[in-house]
């Protein structure tokens, strides 16, 4: 491990957590500060919907 | 053709916003539905939502129909009138492609009173029949007996004549944007709560009734009736709401939604690039809170009304943080009633800048769903109400989310009408 990444773990975590609430969940169980950001893929990851969105303007 | 497109849609879309805030609806007359509705046959029914196979009509909807057709005389029992509908006898059809909207589960024969109201701004008009009173006895939730009857005979005869009189006294009827726009920081978020709203429209029907040349019983009789009908303001609003939101029709290009509605067994919603066509997924059910404790979610029914007419102009859910009452009696708290408006705007273009609410730093309430933010951010309109029981009557009242599917069927044909290559 380089001394970057050993740093990174041994200074206090900071984590913002997105889309599926659960992994930041299982973080915050072990009292690790976790910012939520909702999000979910465009369209629910429907491709279809997703192309036609982007023709609109989203 | 993108930027170009999107150009269009954006331009759109302005429009049909500046015609949703800039509305005036305004109470005009009370008039039985044929006068409204041309060409209107003895033997139609106009129910809530889309239109409906008998097959598919669940429970409710039956009750309302067949108690509708025994009112008007097309059947002398419910069973009778039930088969004549199988039949073909009796027809039936959807208030919203009528230009109007249902309360709940109330039916519109020819004869039923209904209350028309105008948006001045764009000389559009909406229908809705009157809401019927507190009493659990009571067409909108699916009941038909002989106190029923008596009220909706009272309607024809007395309280809509009466009304249509008075306001044929007003100068070009009653305005609501006010009533609306003053309740907006009295507690109601005017679906499912409209105490303040009801309290400030009596405030001007009230000289009204004083003045007018009729027998001082049926005057007293009137007065009393409306002093005990707490929601009377609901199907003045609905008939409002779908005034103005009819102004958003056949705007080419427009992604916003100007109605919906549900059947029981369908719901629907409607845009304006597409006047004219449904977009339907299986109706959700409310959840919130049954009035009897014993009972459990199974004898409820799904959506069955066209109230949430009143969510496309922007109150119910996307005015909760205004009505916060309505969401701790159905379950929720005071954070998830503001939460309800923010999740709202994010899926709206507009603001109703006339109608502040100071819970949230005087801010208007979210306006114009648009089906494009709605199929991007996967979040549906949540549109209050009350749900029926399966046997007839009121289970209880609470909130549903608007079927996804509804947004991405309509998000295709958009597409397939304006030649959208999708991949």
């Amino acid at each position: 491990m380089s001394n970057a990444t050993q740093k990174l773990f041994d200074s206090g975590l900071k984590v913002i957590n997105i889309g599926l609430d659960h992994f930041g969940e299982k973080l915050r169980d072990q009292g690790v500060e976790v910012e939520q950001v909702e999000w979910r893929p465009p369209a629910g990851g429907d491709r279809e919907l997703a192309a036609i969105l982007e023709q609109t303007g989203y | 053709m993108g930027a170009e497109l999107q150009e269009r849609i954006e331009r759109a879309n302005a429009e049909a916003i500046d015609r949703i805030v800039n509305a005036q609806p305004t109470w005009v007359d009370v008039v039985p539905a044929r006068e409204t509705i041309p060409d209107f046959p003895d033997n139609l029914i106009l129910h809530a939502g889309p239109p409906i196979e008998p097959r598919n009509a669940g429970n409710p909807l039956r009750i309302a129909l067949t108690g509708a057709a025994v009112h008007a005389g097309m059947a002398g029992t419910q069973e009778q009138a039930w088969k004549m509908i199988e039949a073909g006898e009796i027809a039936l059809g959807s208030q919203i492609d009528h230009g109007g909207a249902s309360g709940a589960a109330n039916p519109v024969t020819a004869q039923t009173p209904v209350q028309i109201c105008v948006n001045e701004a764009t000389g559009t008009r909406g229908f809705c029949t009157f809401q019927e009173s507190p009493s659990p006895n009571v067409l909108r939730w699916a009941v038909y007996n002989d106190e029923v009857e008596q009220r909706l005979t009272w309607f024809e005869q007395t309280l809509a004549p009466v009304l249509s009189q008075m306001l044929k006294q007003t100068e070009g009827g009653i305005g609501i944007r006010n009533i609306l726009a003053k309740a907006q920081s009295m507690g109601d978020e005017n679906h499912s709560r409209q105490v303040a709203s009801t309290a400030l429209l009596f405030e001007q029907m009230m000289p009204l009734l004083m003045d007018l040349d009729i027998p001082h019983a049926t005057r007293g009789e009137v007065v009393k009736w409306l002093c005990s009908a707490e929601r009377f303001f609901l199907h003045v609003f609905i008939a409002g709401a779908s005034a103005v939101m009819q102004g958003v029709k056949g705007i080419e290009h427009c992604t916003l939604m100007f109605a919906q509605g549900g059947n029981g067994y369908e719901f629907g919603t409607k845009f304006g690039f597409a006047t004219d066509r449904w977009f339907t997924a299986p109706c959700p059910v409310c959840t919130g809170m049954l009035l009897n404790p014993t009972w459990s979610m199974d004898i409820a029914g799904a959506y069955l009304g066209d109230s949430c007419v009143v969510e496309t102009f922007g109150f119910g859910g996307n005015s909760s943080a205004a009505g916060p009452m309505v969401i701790r009696l159905t379950g929720g708290d005071l954070q998830e009633a503001m939460r309800r408006t923010e999740r709202a705007r994010e899926i709206c273009v507009g603001t109703l800048d006339w109608a502040l609410i100071p819970a949230i730093g005087f801010q208007g309430p979210p306006v114009g769903f648009d089906l494009r933010k709605i199929v991007a951010t996967g979040i549906t309109p949540v549109c209050h109400g009350g749900m029926h029981h399966l046997d007839g009557g009121q289970a209880g009242a609470g909130s549903m989310n608007v079927p996804f599917e509804c947004f991405a069927e309509a998000l295709r044909a958009f597409a397939s009408r304006y030649g959208i290559e999708a991949g």
